[in-house]
């Protein structure tokens, strides 16, 4: 996880009355946890530019409300803020009438979550290292199961269709799809390198 | 397995499906809620953010598990052959793209052939394989020599590579040739002959 001896860490409190100090250590927290709330809310939201603008008002909640923070417990108070943005935004983009183009947007977004050029060099090496790490790991797995993942999350069939286009029963494809995400997980190399 | 793995492992499941967009609107508001409570499952859906953002990216280069692959690779051998010749056969001569063209026709019509068959997916006969290469082999067998052929280099597609005049060929036309400084046709040789 990002974090420093001088920014903020989950069990560490946080003994700082002055309301300067206060919104001084808010928008520290906000420095060094911005990858991983970010990644949290492109988690929720399933599209980059929605994270971001949901990022922008998460961390311009947290400084307006930076006296309010229990100190010790800024990480999870900054997801809470992060979720309720999102929630906010998802609730928000459900009242629009006009799914089809929001769908087209997600998929442009989830596609494009992955691309390094914006991001600066040693992100980009270790996204790269994940990247090979994955690519090893999915090798790996039993041919079924890598093949559900690859149509669920590659070519974003529905598990039905994949049901369908495998002639599998649906809980077979569900069971695959389960075994081989948690083997993903349970990856310890590939553990470390998410958790970077 | 233990209690806490298999928690362990439907809050990852769940995670799963609800990052994949697979929760109905009541789960996803129940998996929120979680979320607000427990800081630990916040953890675990950046990871599984993360995890489903480097799969996305990862699989292009993922060989694909599927029986089409043994098609494939039974595919580019036979077809092997007319592909290179083909290449080889571009700013040569129109004669030796009708070869190459000619030779990947009857070597993919044999490799249709055989797939067509009613085994359908399984590996064509050894002999059927080695048919469709050796006939495109036989049929590429000249192009390679008029490839090295220095005298083709950047001379363009005109030019036609004429085999040798065979003596007889010579001899026919010096006789012709003496014929018509004798003032005697062709014609009337035929008829001097009938």
């Amino acid at each position: 996880m990002e974090q420093n001896a001088e920014n903020p860490s989950p069990g560490t409190p946080l003994v700082s009355p002055d309301p300067v100090t206060q919104r001084r250590t808010v928008e520290q927290a906000c420095v060094s946890l911005a990858g991983e709330v970010g990644d949290f809310l492109q988690g929720m939201l399933r599209d980059r530019h929605l994270a971001e603008d949901a990022w922008q008002k998460t961390v311009v909640r947290a400084i307006e409300s930076a006296q309010s923070v229990r100190l010790g417990t800024i990480r999870g108070w900054l997801f809470r803020i992060a979720l309720n943005e999102a929630r906010a935004i998802l609730r928000e983009r459900s009242r629009l009438p006009n799914s089809t183009e929001l769908s087209e947007d997600v998929a442009r977004g989830q596609r494009s979550g992955m691309d390094c050029r914006e991001l600066p060099m040693d992100q980009q090496l270790i996204r790269e290292e994940l990247r090979v790490a994955l690519r090893a790991s999915l090798e790996l797995l039993p041919v079924d199961q890598r093949e559900v993942i690859r149509r669920r999350v590659y070519l974003e069939m529905s598990f039905a269709e994949i049901a369908a286009d495998m002639n599998v029963p649906l809980g077979t494809v569900l069971t695959w799809m389960r075994r081989g995400v948690v083997k993903l997980r349970e990856d310890r190399a590939l553990q470390k390198l998410l958790q970077d | 397995m233990l209690m806490a793995d298999q928690n362990a492992e439907q809050r990852m499941w769940q995670t799963s499906l609800y990052l994949l967009g697979e929760l109905s609107p009541e789960e996803c508001l129940r998996y929120e809620q979680q979320l607000e409570l427990d800081e630990s499952l916040c953890d675990e859906l950046v990871l599984g953010a993360r995890l489903l953002q480097a799969t996305r990216a990862a699989f292009p280069d993922v060989s694909v598990p599927m029986l089409g692959v043994q098609r494939h690779d039974y595919a580019s051998v036979a077809i092997s052959s007319p592909v290179t010749l083909s290449s080889s056969a571009s700013g040569i001569s129109s004669i030796s793209r009708k070869a190459a063209v000619f030779s990947a026709v009857a070597a993919l019509g044999l490799l249709f052939a055989a797939l067509a068959t009613p085994v359908g997916f399984q590996q064509p006969s050894a002999d059927v394989l080695q048919d469709a290469v050796a006939l495109s082999d036989i049929l590429g067998q000249w192009e390679p020599e008029i490839g090295r052929d220095a005298d083709w280099e950047g001379e363009g597609e005109d030019r036609v590579t004429m085999p040798e005049n065979p003596d007889w060929l010579i001899t026919a036309v010096d006789l012709d040739a003496q014929s018509d400084e004798s003032g005697v046709t062709t014609d009337d040789e035929d008829e001097a002959v009938f």
